[in-house]
């Protein structure tokens, strides 16, 4: 259920960024979600479809890309991408590595124009 | 015409959780983050540590609570102070929220403040809300396999507490599975089996938030 409140912020994210390019309707929404957030696209996409009335992206796609998790390991540096949900250093067992990526949300870009028909 | 953005989602939340962190740290205050799906022990546990460190530590209590005051009021007979969010349905507290709920307590003349969060092993884990640590809950009742299914939760906890031990014997829960998921997950991290119906286990856990708490 969280997913409405990240969806929310998207939107308000789009609408401040469609309204400072005079973007009146926008016709699709690119975010990118961090394979660490574990947030399902399709319960992603439904809130998304629900919340979108009424703003400017009502009758805007959404595409979501999953960023996959890269680790670095802050004992031997080595740099990897995890095995399931062991985020253990391969090299060393370190089992305390970094996450450098996968662990954001965020919104990428947006499409759109200022045809207001 | 397509615009970059690349903006981060949630940033509201995470800025207000840096807020808290700083009014938290510039009062020396420790705040506990406790996460556990419905009726794992959260309110048991608080119950117990308010009874057991009240007199060692000066501690507050925020609860969160979807629509009733019921574990607020179980907490309210330790006289500590404590603050009632009702989330209204909602499935996480906030960073927004606890800066409210913040304003409601002496900073300056505690040690400690207890959140215990919505009931819930998902959406809490998303959203910081400037605590100094997680603590996550779990019971022996849920199964065992609640690390690998919430890797999330599992991973940021600075410790995990299993409850209902006492109870293990009467249901399926693995033991060794547990313990292997759990490994998987996060394999440095402090575990505490305890039952807080019979009270075994938790002085090792009483320890433990003692060290945690700077005292």
């Amino acid at each position: 259920m969280h997913e409405i409140a990240m969806v929310e912020d998207v939107l308000r994210i789009v609408e401040e960024v469609a309204r400072d390019n005079g973007i009146s309707r926008i016709d699709q929404v690119n975010v990118v979600i961090g394979e660490y957030l574990m947030v399902k696209p399709s319960l992603f996409e439904f809130a998304f479809m629900a919340a979108r009335e009424g703003t400017r992206a009502a009758g805007a796609g959404l595409t979501i890309e999953t960023e996959q998790v890269e680790l670095e390991c802050p004992g031997c540096h080595h740099r990897y991408s995890p095995r399931k949900i062991n985020y253990n250093c391969p090299r060393c067992g370190n089992p305390n590595p970094l996450i450098t990526k996968g662990k954001e949300m965020f919104v990428k870009s947006i499409e759109g124009d200022d045809n207001t028909g | 015409m397509e615009i970059k953005v690349m903006k981060r989602v949630l940033d509201r939340n995470r800025d207000m959780a840096a807020r808290v962190r700083d009014r938290l740290g510039s009062s020396n205050v420790v705040m506990i983050n406790m996460i556990s799906s419905p009726g794992a022990g959260k309110t048991s546990l608080l119950e117990h540590i308010c009874h057991l460190l009240g007199d060692k530590m000066r501690i507050a209590v925020i609860e969160g609570d979807v629509a009733t005051d019921r574990d607020a009021q179980r907490i309210k007979k330790y006289e500590v102070p404590i603050v009632l969010i009702n989330t209204d349905g909602g499935c996480h507290l906030d960073s927004n929220s606890i800066d409210i709920a913040l304003g409601e307590f002496d900073l300056d003349n505690l040690d400690v403040v207890f959140v215990e969060n919505v009931g819930n092993l998902v959406c809490p884990s998303h959203f910081d809300l400037g605590e100094t640590l997680k603590l996550a809950v779990v019971s022996t009742t849920e199964g065992d396999d609640k690390p690998v299914k919430y890797p999330m939760l599992f991973k940021e906890a600075r410790a995990v507490v299993l409850n209902k031990i006492d109870l293990m014997q009467y249901t399926n829960f693995d033991h060794s599975s547990f313990l292997s998921g759990l490994r998987e997950v996060n394999s440095p991290v402090p575990l505490f089996e305890v039952s807080c119906r019979t009270g075994e286990g938790l002085e090792e856990f009483m320890e433990w938030v003692l060290e945690e708490a700077g005292n």
